[in-house]
């Protein structure tokens, strides 16, 4: 390890940085570089999102009635509070206070767990309905509604693309696509997160960081922050702009 | 030499990314705005971040040329620092003190209440976004989703993350990749949504 | 400046140095140093360098015959088409795209920086790590279903295909993640480890270009990130984001996938301009012109880079729109190029030039990459771009670019740093030899090429209309003189490494402060964290 802490209760830097706020300052940075290669990469997938959105409109609206806003508003609120027992992880992490990290970071872990509880209950049911990405798709009463909703437009609202109703029957799994491939990679980034979390959890507990050195800490914070982030993007996106 | 070439090169970055956007009818006054706008930015940050307004006031007074303008520089230099550090008098110390002590330099801590509040704002966030969906604005939707979500995001990166309180690179760094992202959103929508024109001529 | 050189104290003894710092294989493959890193990855970037180039030669091979006999039976036009994959995803995955930042960059940035090590030296290990576990995933399609997408991996049919394209776009993800994390400990080591009195306006013009690929690398290579994911998703799924039949746009895979590979072939090349103005300076024994220029203008092109992919679609399908933008910014990025051009040969005039083997890659590069660029801005117009796309021109193009450019710029680092990594000199004559070879052997591959595109040739055929056979022959030819350059430079290296003289710190009398090193390097680079008080090319 670069940064132990030794006998006498002092933290030794790596030998290539001048001290520890260097080294400090230097990890930050690459934390930073790190998001913003997560932002483009999620950001990759909203703009595919929103291009098709503005193209196939009906679909995108009518596949948004088959989310439950309920518990997708729950979610939201369970990953901002998550945020901010992160948070609250760090800030006593930074007081020398291990015994109340802990707390808060387990309770951050509590969090993303009850989001990946209330998300599986959302996939095996949608899985159930058979509103599933295309290959697998069976669900002839989605593809129904689409139509009807198309049938119902006015008719100077209709681009070429959507007139062709038999068309969008056809494609309209499209939604389900995005809304699994959005969510999963979203999903995943929750576990790594939470993982990370508790390795952060085990090394405070271990009493291996201080005000000196959290450095580990906070860069799982600013991780976590930026899953939190894309939910906050995600959650208005797919569940209520239809 | 240094400046020609970097406004150059800000020029045609400029001309790049503008014209193509505004067309050659408004492209160009963009593209002046732009670049007028960067050197009033740039001037400014030199002024207030690398005091060459400081030391051209020093200059003066060593030499005693000043003249009757120098006291409105004076005045101008102190309400620029009024603005970007307010009760820096008292920093001013507390910096020299801290200059030997690398080690022991506090970071900056954000005090639980912040935290908080911002935990507040953030929820009550939350309900407006659902509120305000159920009311249907048409095309505006989005817009309106978008701008909710970004505020919220702006109180997460500024306190939950400590951009507010961190140095220029870290804000620098992902205002970046922010906008490489709005780049790449930008030029695929220039080529989906104009697919069924076909251009005759200019 | 009054000060003639990078200053700090010499350390004559050179016992101990980064090889045999710690001994045995173990202690190599746990390193963090990053000159041991840096030498790890030149070893498998010449091995899959060696391969990428088979596949070429057996292309080539093919090629000589214009109808279905080939030189060897087991070439039909489905195993055409895995070659002529297996060739471009080694060459850029493997070979290219981490080339001169993994190995230079790695070794260089550090002690040109007078720092320790890069910012984060185990990020560095999990980086070498991580590409090699990428080259085996994508390297295990080769005994799983094979590849014959091409590199570019278009859909439809990458959708559709029998291949095993989801390892391969699995392996590029892997190794995309390598390139990220390079790139990430390339850009906090720049900001935060320069030796006291280095300012940004001092450091060497190699450091400034790898820094702006680094920018390149964090910010584009998410983006294939996930377009290869994506991908994967179509194939398994059936997601519909990129198959007509389910309601995608193929050529929204293109956007994607060019947002990414158009910076990646300025991840390519920016690095070998960075070794260029290195070679040149130090060959001319001149300071060189234009500095802050040359500086600027490698993050111009970092940054003109990314508005300029469409230029791959002209006639994919895109909007006219679209098209005459993509269009006219392209043109624009040639500028900071040629600014760069010209200030190399305005370094070369009055300058004392010697014709070392290094000095003869960079002025081949100089002439070669100037060829590629220039046919670049004609494939740049649309309206040339209809009759060009998809032909020979386009090889021949991005072939003089990357081999005629990067590749060269390369080797000519290998013979210009030999010494700093290894101790030893290298034949020069040998090296000269294989320049001889390649650079002629070069021209007379690809040189034809642009007349078979503009003939009409399309790319990517296993049959070919019998007028262009002629050519076709000569190109072949060359390919064998190139790969006899190379085995040339091959033997140089060997020689060196085996029976080399002994080389002193700074055998080429260069002035930026990795030849204030001994040769090879310490484990800490230097004795003492040196401060600078002159800029790097102080030469009168």
């Amino acid at each position: 390890m670069s940064t132990v802490k030794t006998e006498d209760g002092h933290f030794h830097h790596a030998h290539h940085f001048k001290n520890l706020n260097h080294q400090y300052d230097s990890a930050k940075q690459g934390v930073w570089l790190f998001m913003v290669t997560e932002i483009l990469m999620f950001g990759g997938l909203f703009v595919a999102y929103l291009i098709y959105k503005s193209l196939y409109a009906p679909i995108f609206h009518v596949g948004s009635t088959y989310l439950d806003v309920k518990m997708g508003s729950i979610n939201t609120v369970v990953l901002i509070t998550s945020s901010f027992t992160m948070a609250l992880g760090i800030y006593f992490n930074q007081k020398n206070k291990p015994k109340q990290a802990v707390i808060a970071l387990v309770l951050t872990i509590l969090c993303a767990l009850t989001f990946m509880v209330i998300k599986y209950f959302e996939y095996s049911h949608k899985i159930h309905l058979g509103l599933v990405p295309g290959k697998y798709f069976n669900n002839p009463e989605f593809q129904q509604k689409v139509a009807d909703f198309i049938n119902a437009m006015p008719i100077e609202n209709l681009t070429p693309a959507i007139s062709d109703i038999n068309n969008m029957k056809k494609i309209a799994p499209l939604y389900f696509g995005f809304y699994f491939v959005m969510t999963g990679l979203h999903g995943f980034h929750v576990v790594i997160g939470a993982l990370l979390i508790l390795w952060v959890t085990i090394k405070t507990a271990r009493g291996q960081f201080g005000s000196e050195y959290y450095t580990p800490v906070e860069g799982v914070g600013l991780f976590w922050h930026i899953v939190d982030l894309i939910w906050i993007y995600l959650f208005p996106l797919l569940y209520l702009v239809g | 030499m240094d400046l020609v070439i970097q406004y150059g090169l800000y020029g045609i970055a400029y001309a790049c990314i503008f014209v193509p956007f505004f067309g050659f009818g408004l492209g160009p006054p963009v593209v002046i705005g732009a670049a007028l706008g960067s050197f009033i930015g740039n001037t400014y940050s030199l002024i207030a971040q690398q005091g060459i307004l400081k030391n051209f006031i020093k200059d003066k007074k060593e030499t005693g040329s000043g003249g009757p303008i120098l006291p409105l520089l004076e005045g101008a230099q102190k309400a620029i620092d009024g603005f970007e550090n307010p009760g820096s008098a008292m920093k001013v110390e507390a910096h020299h003190e801290e200059e030997h002590n690398h080690d022991s330099e506090k970071h900056h801590i954000i005090p639980i209440p912040v935290y908080v509040g911002v935990l507040l704002v953030l929820l009550l966030g939350t309900v407006i976004t659902v509120a305000v969906a159920q009311v249907d604005f048409g095309a505006m939707n989005t817009v309106i989703a978008m701008l909710v979500a970004t505020i919220k995001a702006s109180f997460v990166l500024a306190f939950f993350m400590h951009l507010k309180y961190d140095n220029l690179m870290n804000r620098v760094i992902f205002g970046s990749g922010f906008f490489f992202l709005m780049l790449l959103i930008a030029f695929s929508a220039a080529d989906i949504f104009t697919r069924a024109s076909v251009i005759k001529a200019f | 400046m009054a000060h003639a050189t990078q200053s700090t104290t010499i350390v004559t003894s050179t016992e101990d140095n980064y090889l045999n710092h710690e001994k045995g294989i173990w202690s190599w493959l746990s390193t963090v140093d990053h000159k041991r890193i840096a030498v790890m990855y030149l070893i498998s970037i010449l091995t899959f360098f060696l391969v990428g180039g088979i596949f070429a030669l057996l292309l080539r091979g093919a090629l000589f015959n214009s109808g279905e006999n080939k030189f060897w039976s087991y070439i039909t036009p489905e195993v055409y088409n895995q070659f002529m994959s297996y060739h471009g995803i080694i060459m850029v995955f493997m070979v290219i795209v981490p080339g001169i930042p993994a190995v230079f960059g790695n070794f260089l940035l550090p002690v040109m920086l007078g720092a320790k090590d890069v910012a984060f030296p185990r990020l560095n290990l999990a980086s070498y790590y991580i590409y090699l576990l990428g080259a085996t995933i994508a390297g295990s399609t080769l005994f799983l279903g094979k590849i014959d997408t091409g590199w570019t991996f278009y859909t439809p049919y990458s959708i559709k295909t029998s291949t095993s394209v989801i390892m391969a776009v699995l392996g590029a993800f892997t190794m995309g993640m390598a390139s990220i994390l390079t790139g990430l400990n390339f850009i906090v080591t720049t900001h935060k480890l320069r030796a006291p009195g280095q300012t940004m306006n001092k450091i060497p013009l190699f450091v400034w270009a790898i820094y702006a690929t680094s920018i390149i690398q964090i910010l584009a290579t998410p983006v294939l990130g996930i377009t290869l994911l994506l991908l994967g998703a179509e194939r398994a799924l059936g997601v519909g984001i990129f198959d007509p039949n389910l309601g995608g746009d193929p050529v929204l895979f293109q956007h994607f996938f060019w947002f990414y590979s158009h910076p990646a072939v300025y991840i390519m090349v920016l690095p070998a301009m960075g070794i260029v103005s290195e070679l040149i300076s130090t060959f001319s024994r001149k300071t060189i012109f234009g500095y802050t220029a040359i500086a600027y203008s490698s993050l111009a092109i970092a940054a003109v880079s990314f508005l300029v992919w469409g230029h791959h679609m002209f006639v994919s399908g895109q909007s006219e729109f679209a098209g005459i933008m993509f269009s006219v910014i392209t043109m624009l990025v040639g500028v900071p190029t040629a600014i760069k051009l010209f200030n190399w040969i305005s370094t070369m005039y009055k300058g004392s030039v010697r014709l070392d083997a290094p000095m003869l890659y960079a002025i081949g590069f100089l002439f070669l990459f100037t060829i590629g660029g220039l046919t670049g801005v004609w494939l740049a117009a649309t309206g040339m771009d209809v009759h060009f796309h998809d032909t020979y021109f386009v090889v021949a193009h991005f072939h003089y670019v990357m081999v005629g450019g990067t590749l060269m710029a390369f080797t000519g680092g290998i013979f210009f740093w030999f010494p700093k990594f290894f101790g030893k000199m290298t034949n020069d004559t040998l090296g000269r030899i294989s320049w001889v070879f390649i650079f002629t052997g070069f021209n007379v591959t690809f040189f034809p090429q642009f007349i078979l595109g503009a003939m009409g040739m399309p790319r990517r055929y296993f049959e070919y209309h019998p007028a262009y056979e002629p050519l076709n022959q000569i190109s072949t030819v060359g390919s064998w003189l190139i790969g006899f350059g190379f085995l040339v430079a091959l033997a140089a290296i060997i020689h060196g490494l085996v029976a080399g003289q002994k080389a002193s710190a700074n055998p080429w009398g260069s002035k930026t402060l990795e030849w204030q090193a001994p040769s090879p390097p310490p484990h800490d680079n230097f004795p003492i964290t040196p401060t600078v008080t002159a800029g790097p090319y102080e030469y009168r």
